[in-house]
C-alpha cells in the first residue's frame, strides 16, 4: 500500500514518501491523459466531417474545449442514409472525470439505439428511461438531437433541457430560436419529449452550443445572455465580409471572447451546420 | 456560497447568498443531512441572493428533493431571480419543484 494512504502523521519530508507521491501523480496524469485521448476519439474527426460534407452537401465545424482535461460535453454527427444525417449534443451535470464517464456511457447507449434514430422524441424517451435507471439522483443530462433531411430541406428535432439552438435563415437574414423541449434526461421516469420540425434551405446555418457559452461566469469576459448570443450570431452571419463557415465559427468565438485564451468554468462545445 | 437558517414552527428557511456551484457540494450535503436530522415540516430554500447557479448545483437540488421526500419533509424553492430563474426554467424545474416567486 502507498505510504500516502498510511497514517496521516507520516513525515512530509520523507524522501520515499515524496517519491511515491510523485509516482502516484504521474500515474494519475497518465491515466487521465489516456481517458482524454479516448474521449477525443469518440468526437467526429476532420475526415468524418469532410466525408459528410461531400455526401450530404453540408458544411460542419466544431469547437470543443473541456473545462478540465476531461469533459461532460459530447456531440456526434453521422449519416442515416443518402439524404438524412443525425446529430446530437449532450452535457452532463458537472465536468471532469465523473461527467466524462457518464458521457462515455451515453455514447454507448446511443450507438445501441439505432431503432429510434428516425424518431427524435422516441430516442430521447428511450435514453431518458435508461438513464433514469442508471444515474444517481444528482446527475442529469441535457440533450439535443436532430435529423436533417437534405433533400426535403427539413430538420426534425427534440430537446431535453438543452440550451436553445439558433437557426440563421439565410434568405431572411435573421436568427430563429428553436423551441426548447422537455426535462433533461435522467430526472423523471415519465417522457414528455416532442419532435418539432422546421424548414432548412440552402445557406441556412444551425448553431448548437453547450451552456458554458452563455452561462459560465468569467473574470475575462462579460456575461452573454442567450438573446445576446442570438444577436451576435445574426450580425456575424449578415456580415458579407465573413464568408465560409469556418470563418463564421472563428468570428463567432472571437466575438464571444472564446478565442482570447479564456478558460471557461464549464466544458464548451459549439457546432455549426450549414446546408450548402 | 454562504447560507444561514431561520427556523419557525412551520418551516426552516435556508437563505443562500452568492454563487451556488459544484464547489459547494460538501457543504450542501452537510446542510441536507442536518435538515433531515432536524425533521422540520417544510424546508424553504431562498434564492433571492443567489446570483449564479451551475448544473451541478441543480443536481444537488434534485438529490435534496429525493432525500427530503423520503423523510416526508416538504420543499419549496423561493424567489429565484435572473440567472437562477433562467436555469430553473431551462431545466423545467417548475414541473419538478414547488417554486414560489
Amino acid at each position: 500500500m502507498l505510504k500516502i494512504l498510511r497514517p496521516i502523521n507520516a513525515n512530509p519530508s520523507d524522501p520515499d514518501l515524496l517519491l511515491e507521491l510523485r509516482a502516484y501523480r504521474e500515474r494519475m496524469e497518465s491515466e487521465i491523459e489516456q481517458a482524454r485521448q479516448l474521449q477525443l476519439v469518440l468526437l467526429p474527426n476532420k475526415g468524418k466531417l469532410e466525408a459528410l460534407e461531400a455526401s450530404h452537401q453540408l458544411a460542419v465545424s466544431n469547437f470543443f474545449q473541456p473545462a478540465t482535461t476531461l469533459a461532460g460535453d459530447s456531440w456526434d454527427i453521422w449519416p442515416l442514409d443518402e439524404r438524412h444525417i443525425a446529430f446530437y449534443m449532450s452535457d452532463f451535470t458537472g465536468h471532469g472525470v465523473g461527467s466524462a464517464i457518464q458521457s462515455f456511457r451515453l455514447n454507448t447507449l446511443i450507438a445501441h439505439a439505432s431503432a429510434y434514430y428516425f424518431q427524435p422524441s422516441e430516442l430521447l424517451g428511450h435514453l431518458n428511461h435508461t438513464l433514469k435507471r442508471l444515474l444517481p439522483a444528482e446527475t442529469f443530462c441535457t440533450f439535443f438531437y436532430g435529423i436533417l433531411d437534405v433533400e426535403q430541406g427539413q430538420l426534425a428535432y427534440a430537446s431535453a433541457g438543452a440550451p436553445c439552438p439558433y437557426l440563421f435563415i439565410h434568405r431572411e437574414q435573421r436568427c430563429e430560436a428553436l423551441q426548447d423541449g422537455g426535462i433533461p434526461l435522467g430526472i423523471v421516469a415519465e417522457n414528455n419529449y416532442v419532435t418539432c420540425y422546421i424548414a432548412i434551405t440552402q445557406g441556412d446555418t444551425l448553431c448548437l452550443y453547450s451552456d458554458a457559452l452563455v452561462e459560465s461566469p468569467s473574470v475575462n469576459a462579460p456575461h452573454i445572455s442567450e438573446h445576446g448570443l442570438q444577436e451576435k450570431l445574426a450580425r456575424i452571419m449578415q456580415d458579407a465580409s465573413v464568408t465560409g463557415q469556418r470563418l463564421f465559427m472563428r468570428a463567432l468565438l472571437k466575438k464571444l471572447h472564446a478565442l482570447d485564451g479564456m478558460q471557461y468554468e464549464d466544458d464548451l462545445t459549439v457546432t455549426l451546420i450549414t446546408q450548402l | 456560497m454562504d447560507h444561514r437558517i431561520e427556523k419557525t414552527n412551520h418551516a426552516h428557511t435556508v437563505i443562500l447568498r452568492g454563487h451556488f456551484t459544484f464547489a459547494d457540494n460538501q457543504l450542501f450535503r452537510q446542510l441536507m443531512n442536518q435538515l433531515i436530522e432536524q425533521k422540520p415540516k417544510k424546508v424553504v430554500f431562498d434564492f433571492e441572493h443567489v446570483t449564479y447557479i451551475d448544473s451541478a448545483a441543480l443536481g444537488m437540488l434534485l438529490l435534496l428533493k429525493e432525500r427530503l421526500e423520503e423523510s416526508s419533509i416538504g420543499l419549496v424553492l423561493a424567489r429565484p431571480k435572473d440567472h437562477v430563474a433562467k436555469m430553473f426554467n431551462i431545466s423545467k424545474f417548475e414541473t419538478l419543484f414547488a417554486i414560489e416567486t
